[in-house]
């Protein structure tokens, strides 16, 4: 089963996300803010990381960053989680380093897709 | 025939008189023809001529033996008509002749003079006898009697009158009228009788009223002088009635007033006041003020130096206004003073007239207008804040209702509770709904806040078509309607804003489902070709009236793609259609009953649209239907701005695909300097002054058009204005965002106080954050000193950018230098001269334009190159916060507008001198 880290501050979007991941077959790791997921992506090597950009500690793009600066994570695909309202989020995300975008609210058959797009095959 | 010795002497006597008398008339007439005392006096010596000349006759026709008798009758008429011209004479000289009595008796006595002397001539007062030795014996009737004592009347009349009037003079004229009146009294002694002393006396009397008239040129100024007294005094009367009715006019206009009025002379003391004066003076200053007074005396110490001011400023001709606060009762009143100098004929400045009002409810007024006003640009940023921090607080739990209800749905499918699935379904659709309002009301705001972005990217036509399709099926489906697409299989790709281009598309064609029920919904796109007959649309029609330039310049798009929604619906009247593109408005009232919606989705379709420098046209007829129309160019390339909105800021950030730019024009020798600011003064201004030494200096007007001319002209350097309506952070961002114009130096400058004054910030280059490394590295090459990296200044408040930008710099040979405020800055300035400055705008202590304008006061300093680093994205709040730094450093460090020019011009040929400025 491929492993997903979601990173994500909203108790309920977390919730929402992680079990209907889990539902569609997938294991999913937590991390509630930037500096955990990026610890965290470091210690569970995920196949992919789904990030909302908006984290306390650390944001989305500076984890991002830090995770495509180190040798160790940089090669594991990152999906950014922008707000509608935040358009300006998605081009940011993309600069930051993120493999591909998708904007809240989820729409899970599309996030699937994505998510199947980047997962090594 | 002899003569007598009697009569000798008798003719001699009588012609010396008729001759001394003519004489005399001719010198009264010579000396003032139109005086009345001359006339009368010329009338007194007529008769006197008359006189004489008959008693000259008379002796002459007795020598000769002739009947005397008619002249006789001569002397006598002569003789009382002298009396009554004596009287007429003095009287009028003594002034009582005025008097309508005198004027009856001269009247009277000249009437029936008239009538005796006529009875005279006929023989009826006179009876002649004449004696054997020829004298000549006179009886006199009745009549003659009566005559001869009126003419005795008249005489001591004549010389009573003097009586009345005595001056020097009236010795002189009693003495004349008395050698006449003795010599008619001689006349009767019979001795003497025989001889002509009458004639003689009035020939004497006429020497003595001529000497008067040669010797003191008696009557003439005199008279005039009373008679112009009597004029003037006449005049005076009238003049004095007329000032006193006009006194009442002015008194009735000072008086009911309640402005107070009053008016000092040149030593302060009060000379007139009106009745609102003493009131006006004690509510403003407690003192009570009057008449006569010194006006400044007895004010409050604390506000006489100001008094005595105001007054010698009126005194010394200035004619103004001032508005003075005072306390009355503890509750602050304020008047206003309107000081005039009051100023004589001969241009001196006598004194001060003074108005005060009570302006105490207007300053009430305005202050409370100023409060409601700040109250209410405070409740609108609120509102701005409000919304955005709600819309977010919304959504959250709006995302979770929608996605619970989704996973719940999931869920029910997978332990088979089909019973839930269709009200979890519900669920769903009205909270997506909801998602939706909110987002529309969001993008409103937004837009109505100048703050929509575009983020345009070229996609797929087709793709999207097809995915508008999908989500609009089952709403073209619920009123039984039928959705007919149709393009071209070979439509290509958009370049725009496809998140704004889908909504756009979306609003339509529900908006047509809405209001259809069994009708067909067309949604058909294709390309057409400007040049071809273009779209006859407002996009073109918009596009050509902001900007007549763009239809000359490359600008105009030519290709154009068009989406056009037709349906069978309602339709709308032409009343509803003026009103359909505005916000909260829909066709009509009943339409938000029959159909719900917010009415926003048409005003968005059309903001949206324009940004991407199209339009929306519809037509329509009631009961038949409606067509939308979208045009939009196939390269939203300069996005076009609504001219109902010149705040909004339109990014042209490239994110997926790369921008194909306007050929360039063959570069020119000739450098070319591009002044971007809203206020046509200041372009005309700067072109006046940069146009020089083969400089050639283009305007824009608009940010927009800015752009559009920065990428045609690629200009040596661009000046900015920061401080205009236009968002010029945007435009500066923009700029910098462009690959082909970041490499242009920007000079950020602006006019203050109304043209007077100025400032100007030149600043090497600008760095936008997020930084990129390749961006960073190239931007210090140009500044650093021949080929080895030196120093830099890093002047950042986030650590992690400071850290970001010092490692960056540390692994290509720069020493790094650190601030974290401006302040820190200019003391390792003072330490060590960089090589250059990387500058952020904002930061505490010190903001970056402070420290830009401080580097600017240094000479030694002022030759530093500056990088400044500003945020891309910059928040309503970053943008208020710079305003303010500008607006503290342009308070600060303003310059007069000479100088200010004289400072813009070496900013502009500095980065005209700068070869190293690279064109990519």
């Amino acid at each position: 089963m491929p492993k997903l880290l979601l990173v994500e501050d909203n108790e309920m979007n977390r919730d929402m996300l992680s079990r209907r991941l889990e539902r569609k077959g997938y294991e999913v790791v937590i991390a509630v803010d930037g500096q955990a997921g990026v610890e965290m992506a470091k210690a569970e090597q995920p196949a992919l990381i789904l990030m909302d950009m908006s984290l306390p500690v650390l944001d989305g793009w500076e984890a991002t960053r830090q995770l495509k600066a180190d040798p160790d994570t940089s090669a594991i695909p990152v999906i950014a989680l922008t707000a509608h309202a935040m358009s300006g989020d998605r081009e940011k995300a993309l600069e930051a380093g993120c493999d591909d975008y998708d904007t809240k609210p989820i729409e899970l058959p599309r996030l699937l897709e994505k998510i199947g797009k980047l997962l090594p095959k | 025939m002899t003569i007598t010795g009697i009569t000798l002497i008798g003719l001699i006597f009588s012609g010396l008189s008729v001759v001394v008398a003519t004489a005399m008339l001719l010198l009264v007439f010579w000396q003032a023809p139109r005086q009345r005392t001359n006339q009368l006096m010329a009338a007194y010596l007529l008769t006197i001529i008359f006189w004489a000349a008959n008693d000259f006759m008379l002796r002459l026709a007795t020598g000769v033996g002739q009947s005397p008798l008619f002249f006789y009758y001569g002397v006598v008429t002569g003789v009382g008509f002298n009396s009554i011209m004596l009287l007429a004479f003095l009287s009028h000289y003594v002034g009582l002749s005025r008097y309508w009595w005198m004027k009856l008796v001269v009247g009277v006595g000249l009437i029936s003079r008239l009538i005796i002397s006529i009875l005279a001539y006929e023989g009826q007062v006179i009876t002649l006898t004449v004696s054997a030795t020829g004298l000549a014996t006179y009886q006199f009737e009745e009549l003659g009697r009566l005559a001869t004592q009126m003419t005795y009347a008249f005489y001591v009349a004549a010389l009573a009158c003097l009586l009345f009037h005595r001056t020097q003079r009236t010795w002189t004229l009693l003495a004349g009228g008395g050698v006449v009146f003795a010599g008619v009294l001689l006349v009767r002694v019979p001795v003497i009788g025989a001889y002509p002393v009458g004639s003689l006396a009035a020939g004497i009397s006429s020497l003595i009223f001529a000497r008067a008239i040669l010797q003191e040129n008696l009557f003439n100024p005199l008279v005039a002088l009373n008679q112009s007294l009597g004029d003037a005094n006449q005049q005076l009367m009238g003049i004095t009635d007329a000032l006193k009715a006009s006194e009442a006019h002015l008194v009735a206009v000072t008086e009911h007033t309640s402005d107070a009025i009053w008016s000092v002379d040149r030593e302060h003391r009060i000379i007139t006041v009106n009745s609102s004066f003493k009131g006006l003076m004690q509510r403003a200053m407690g003192v009570t003020l009057d008449v006569g007074m010194n006006i400044i005396a007895p004010l409050p110490p604390n506000v006489q130096a100001l008094w005595t001011n105001l007054y010698d400023r009126a005194l010394g001709g200035e004619r103004f206004s001032t508005v003075l606060q005072f306390e009355d009762e503890g509750r602050p009143v304020y008047f206003e003073f309107f000081l005039n100098p009051i100023i004589s004929k001969d241009e001196e400045v006598t004194g001060v007239a003074v108005i005060g009002r009570d302006i105490t409810e207007r300053q009430e007024r305005q202050e409370e207008l100023r409060r409601a006003k700040e109250a209410a640009e405070a409740a609108n940023q609120a509102k701005s804040t409000f919304l955005a921090n709600m819309s977010h607080e919304l959504r959250t739990p709006l995302n979770a209702i929608i996605g619970y209800s989704e996973m719940l749905q999931e869920e029910a499918e997978d332990v088979d509770q089909q019973d839930f699935i269709p009200d979890l379904q519900r669920i769903q659709t009205s909270g997506k709904h909801l998602l939706m309002l909110i987002n529309d009301i969001l993008d409103l705001s937004k837009i109505e806040a100048g703050k929509m972005e575009l983020y345009l990217e070229t996609f797929d036509i087709a793709t999207l078509v097809n995915d508008i399709v999908m989500t609009v099926q089952p709403l073209v489906q619920k009123k039984s309607n039928r959705l007919e697409v149709h393009y071209p299989k070979t439509i290509g790709t958009l370049y725009a804003d496809i998140t704004k281009v889908r909504q756009a598309l979306y609003n339509l064609v529900s908006n047509s489902a809405k209001f259809t029920e069994h009708g067909v919904i067309t949604l058909e796109v294709g390309r057409i070709k400007a040049s071809e007959g273009g779209p006859k649309v407002k996009g073109e029609a918009a596009a050509s009236d902001t900007k007549p330039s763009s239809t000359e310049g490359t600008h105009l798009p030519d290709e154009w793609v068009v989406f056009r929604v037709r349906d069978t619906g309602i339709g709308m009247t032409d009343e509803q259609l003026s009103r359909l593109f505005q916000a909260f408005s829909q066709a009509d009232a009943s339409t938000t009953r029959r159909f719900g919606g917010t009415g926003l989705g048409l005003a968005l379709t059309r903001h949206f649209c324009q940004m991407m420098g199209g339009d929306v046209t519809v037509e329509s007829e009631p009961n038949v239907g409606s067509t939308f129309t979208i045009y939009l160019p196939s390269q939203s390339m300069t996005a076009e701005i609504n001219p109902d909105e010149p705040e909004r800021l339109v990014q042209g950030t490239v994110v997926n695909g790369s921008a194909t730019h306007a050929a360039r024009p063959v570069t020119t020798a000739q450098p070319i300097v591009l002044v971007i600011d809203d206020d046509p003064a200041v372009r005309t201004l700067l072109q006046h002054a940069l146009s020089h030494d083969g400089v050639k200096v283009e305007t824009a007007a608009t940010g927009e058009e800015g752009l559009r001319l920065a990428k045609s002209l690629q200009p040596s350097v661009i000046t900015l204005d920061l401080t205009a309506e236009q968002d010029s952070w945007g435009i500066l961002a923009a700029l910098k965002g462009d690959a082909g114009l970041t490499d242009i130096p920007v000079i950020m400058l602006s006019m203050v106080d109304n043209q007077r004054q100025g400032y100007a910030i030149g600043v090497s280059d600008y760095l936008t954050k997020p930084i990129s490394r390749d961006r960073l590295l190239a931007t210090v090459k140009k500044y650093q000193d021949g080929h080895l990296p030196g120093t830099a200044l890093i002047v950042e408040d986030d650590a992690t950018n400071r850290d970001m930008l010092r490692r960056i710099l540390e692994k290509e040979g720069w020493s790094i230098r650190e601030a974290q405020n401006g302040r820190v800055a200019l003391e390792c300035l003072a330490e060590q001269r960089p090589t250059l400055i990387l500058l952020d705008l904002m930061m505490p202590e010190l903001d970056g334009f402070a420290v830009v304008s401080e580097l600017r006061k240094r000479p030694e300093w002022s030759n530093i190159p500056v990088i400044v680093v500003t945020a891309r994205d910059l928040t309503q709040e970053d943008r208020l916060r710079l305003k303010g730094y500008i607006e503290r450093v342009a308070q600060d460090g303003v310059l007069g507008r000479e100088t200010w020019l004289t400072e813009v011009q070496s900013l502009v040929m500095a980065c005209i001198r700068q070869p190293s400025t690279v064109i990519h």
